[in-house]
């Protein structure tokens, strides 16, 4: 049997994979700490929260198209869509529940020309989101009428802006949405369903899973998440930005790899995508108090993304290319 | 070669096993699955080192150390598996690698396409070099996997069972492009286990059986009855488990399944309690009848009745529903999620019937899990180790377990000993014979001749998409299924 740890019969890449995101924040953490006396002060971490708060509910549903073997480039621009609609129905009718409801509405329905498209015709989930990333940015300039719509009520700027007894109401939100999306994965059978369809979809099918129908409703659920992360993206600006979103499906796709979720599928874990998340935006929130330059920001989250790449490459192969004998 | 041995661990490949090869001759290696054939056939084309024993190879002595080595020496390989680039051209594929570069680096495309010609001119074959791979059919491609082995200059041609994806027709062809070859001297190994092909085109035989070295005949010598002894004529190593149960009525029944060319006109009668063994060469189409019975592969027209009722599979929920199951034939591609727990693989096809409302009940799952592993004595450290760390005869198991958790009234195995033990394959013997023993019906799908004919109360032996033969417990021989298997019979279509 290959390298075994005394926990429970874990081996050093499984326990990498569950557990190694932690070690990576607490490092993030202690860097920060030592770099910058203004990093590990309340209001500071407060503001990292609220920043990578929208991209952390976006994480959520892309930890489960990665997990069940998909992906979706088409979430930033669904997110501004979703923003868009969201301040167009409450300039509208006024009503927040209203807007909230269309805005999660609309994003299902983006999820589900992606799902029926991936699913049901059997393209691939990089090109078809790709092409829906431009239709659906296409389409929320022209909800928008081609600039910003301002104003989306108290409500909703309440939920992007304020704090709840010091902490910010974004990360309340992303904490009970993933306590319930981590339920759903590892507590249903959808869940179960997800992480063996990524695993082996033939062996899945050969299980009696229907793998298109499971496969649909990932993407219906990764569209609706982005329609509450487009929500709060509203309410962070109080205002539907079409041009808004660019890149926000990167920065949950780096969150999830750093968080040790498999590119290739069938192996992953929400908490640890959320932690990867934040983990990135630590990294960012650092350089901007050391004021680095922003050109050399990007070139440091590239390496990031680069080295969360082998990260998964070397667990995947730890887990998957073990000898049986030593 | 002389007295070569290969061991790997836990299996003894090769034992002292001498292959004398004229040259110009085309000469057959024959043996069953696992014989030790193909093992050979890389020892001498530089892919295994042998433990013991020596290579002489036109008179010298040699020891490839590589392909590459082998190849220089003018020995090509052809494998079973073919593997053109669909999307190329004939003349790119036959020159894949090793492409005529100008003076100034670039590839020659002219003399890639001039030189293919040339090399079809020569052996008289009429291919269009820029014509691509993908509008050939199997058996075009088998030519010209042969043209590109024969133009590394190759003066020794091996051949991994060329026909084994070529139907009947196609196959006259392979033959005679075979003969052409000889008459050009050059010197042909085919390993083949088709008893008519042995006789259609070889000069002589050598046979291997469990890795040892039987015997080398001209074909002369030799008629089907002599070979298949010297294939099969060995001692049954030890006592299988018993029924302790008799047949019950008719649970069963497929009448006039179809389902494309390797599932034609199937039907037959499973019967409570018994073990219906599928035999049949590789390919021959069992694991694709299977596979339409279980609703992997939804079939065209049949009619399916499970205990009297008719039945209708559309889907492998359908099939599950009636409780009929079946465990896959291969581990890695469609049997288990490597990459997921143990627990979660036994659970899996049952955990719609598990949860309310979706949400299921962790600490139940874990404790019936528990239960049904011990059931089957998997081995694991835990239910928690991921299911690619268990041995192959653990993985088997494991996937006998999820579908045993099914309580299902058909269980279809397809080939479930495949690569494991002879520990863990006597542990599912015993397991196949309990089940039975409940009522359980059992298709067995195996390609291993022993245990068919141990395990089975009747076989049915396929051939190219079609049933060929029934045998009954006493007819039940080696030498019988092999006729059956080899050469499609005209068979007095009775109820089976």
């Amino acid at each position: 049997m290959g390298k075994k740890s005394s926990l429970k019969g874990l081996s050093l890449a499984e326990l990498y994979s569950r557990y190694g995101v932690f070690l990576i924040l607490v490092i993030a953490l202690v860097t920060g700490a030592l770099l910058s006396p203004a990093f590990l002060v309340p209001s500071n971490l407060v503001s990292v929260a609220k920043n990578v708060g929208v991209y952390a509910i976006m994480a959520l549903g892309m930890t489960r198209l990665l997990i069940g073997g998909g992906v979706d480039l088409s979430a930033g621009s669904n997110v501004a869509m979703c923003s868009v609609v969201a301040a167009v129905l409450y300039n509208s009718t006024g009503s927040t529940l209203a807007a909230v409801l269309a805005a999660v509405l609309v994003g299902a329905l983006i999820g589900a020309v992606n799902g029926f498209f991936i699913s049901y015709i059997g393209l691939l989930a990089f090109i078809v989101t790709l092409a829906t990333q431009m239709t659906v940015r296409g389409l929320a300039y022209l909800v928008a009428g081609g600039a910003p719509v301002f104003g989306v009520g108290d409500t909703m700027v309440w939920l992007g802006q304020d704090n709840v007894a010091g902490f910010p109401v974004i990360l309340l939100v992303v904490l009970l949405a993933t306590v319930f999306v981590a339920f759903v994965m590892s507590r249903t059978s959808h869940g179960r369903y997800l992480y063996a369809i990524g695993g082996n979809p033939e062996a899945a099918a050969a299980s009696g899973i229907n793998v298109k129908l499971q496969l649909f409703i990932n993407f219906v659920t990764m569209g609706a998440i982005c329609g509450l992360a487009g929500v709060i993206y509203a309410g962070r600006t109080n205002s539907g930005l079409p041009a808004g979103g660019v890149n926000f499906e990167f920065e949950a796709i780096i969150g999830c790899v750093l968080g040790g979720t498999s590119m290739a599928g069938g192996i992953g874990s929400v908490v640890c995508s959320i932690v990867g998340v934040f983990v990135v935006g630590i990294i960012n929130n650092v350089m901007n108090l050391c004021s680095v330059n922003a050109f050399w920001q990007q070139v440091v989250k590239g390496i990031v993304i680069l080295i969360a790449v082998l990260l998964d490459i070397f667990t995947r192969n730890a887990i998957m290319k073990s000898t049986k004998k030593q | 070669m002389r007295n070569i041995s290969k061991s790997f661990p836990g299996v003894k490949a090769l034992d002292k096993v001498n292959l004398h090869v004229e040259q110009g001759t085309v000469h057959a290696v024959m043996g069953e699955n696992g014989a030790g054939k193909s093992t050979l056939m890389k020892v001498l084309f530089g892919q295994y080192a042998p433990d013991e024993g020596e290579i002489i190879y036109e008179d010298k002595p040699v020891s490839f150390k590589s392909v590459k080595e082998a190849v220089n020496h003018g020995i090509s390989m052809i494998y079973q598996e073919l593997s053109p680039i669909k999307e190329l051209s004939i003349a790119e594929n036959v020159f894949t690698g090793r492409y005529p570069l100008t003076a100034a680096r670039f590839i020659d495309w002219n003399k890639i396409y001039s030189s293919c010609q040339e090399i079809f001119d020569r052996w008289g074959l009429k291919y269009d070099p820029r014509a691509k791979i993908k509008t050939l059919k199997t058996a075009d491609v088998q030519m010209i996997e042969i043209i590109k082995a024969i133009s590394f200059n190759a003066k020794l041609v091996i051949m991994d069972e060329p026909s084994s994806s070529i139907s009947q027709r196609e196959v006259e062809k392979l033959y005679d492009f075979i003969r052409t070859l000889k008459k050009a001297g050059i010197t042909i190994i085919i390993i083949t286990h088709k008893l008519d092909e042995v006789f259609t085109i070889a000069d002589q035989v050598t046979v291997l059986r469990d890795g040892k070295y039987i015997g080398t005949n001209a074909i002369g010598e030799l008629d089907r009855a002599k070979l298949i002894k010297m294939m099969v004529g060995r001692e049954m190593s030890s006592v299988f488990p018993q029924k302790t149960a008799g047949i019950g009525p008719p649970l069963l029944e497929v009448r006039g399944l179809n389902n494309g060319p390797k599932v034609q006109d199937i039907s037959f009668t499973l019967h409570k309690g018994e073990i219906l063994g599928f035999a049949g060469i590789v390919g021959a189409g069992r694991t694709e009848t299977m596979r339409s019975i279980f609703g992997l592969d939804p079939y065209r027209s049949a009619e399916i009745l499970m205990e009297g009722k008719p039945i209708h599979i559309r889907c492998v929920r359908d099939a599950i529903k009636h409780d009929i199951v079946m465990a896959t034939e291969s581990r890695k591609d469609d049997g288990l999620i490597l990459c997921r727990s143990v627990e979660e693989n036994i659970m899996l096809p049952s955990l719609y019937r598990r949860s309310k409302g979706g949400v299921l009940n962790v600490g139940a799952l874990r404790s019936t899990a528990e239960e049904a592993s011990k059931k089957l004595s998997v081995k694991t450290s835990s239910l928690d180790t991921i299911a690619n760390f268990l041995s192959g005869g653990n993985q088997q198991k494991l996937i006998l377990c999820k579908w045993l958790l099914m309580e299902p009234k058909v269980l279809i195995l397809d080939e479930p000993t495949r690569g494991i033990d002879v520990g863990a394959k006597w542990e599912i013997y015993n397991i196949i014979m309990d089940l039975a023993s409940q009522g359980v019906g059992i298709i067995l799908v195996s390609s291993e001749m022993e245990e068919i004919i141990n395990l089975s109360d009747r076989v049915l032996v396929m051939c190219e998409g079609r049933l060929n033969g029934c045998l009954e417990k006493d007819g039940l021989t080696q030498e019988n299924i092999m006729n059956l298997a080899s050469e499609v019979q005209t068979w007095e279509r009775k109820a089976v």
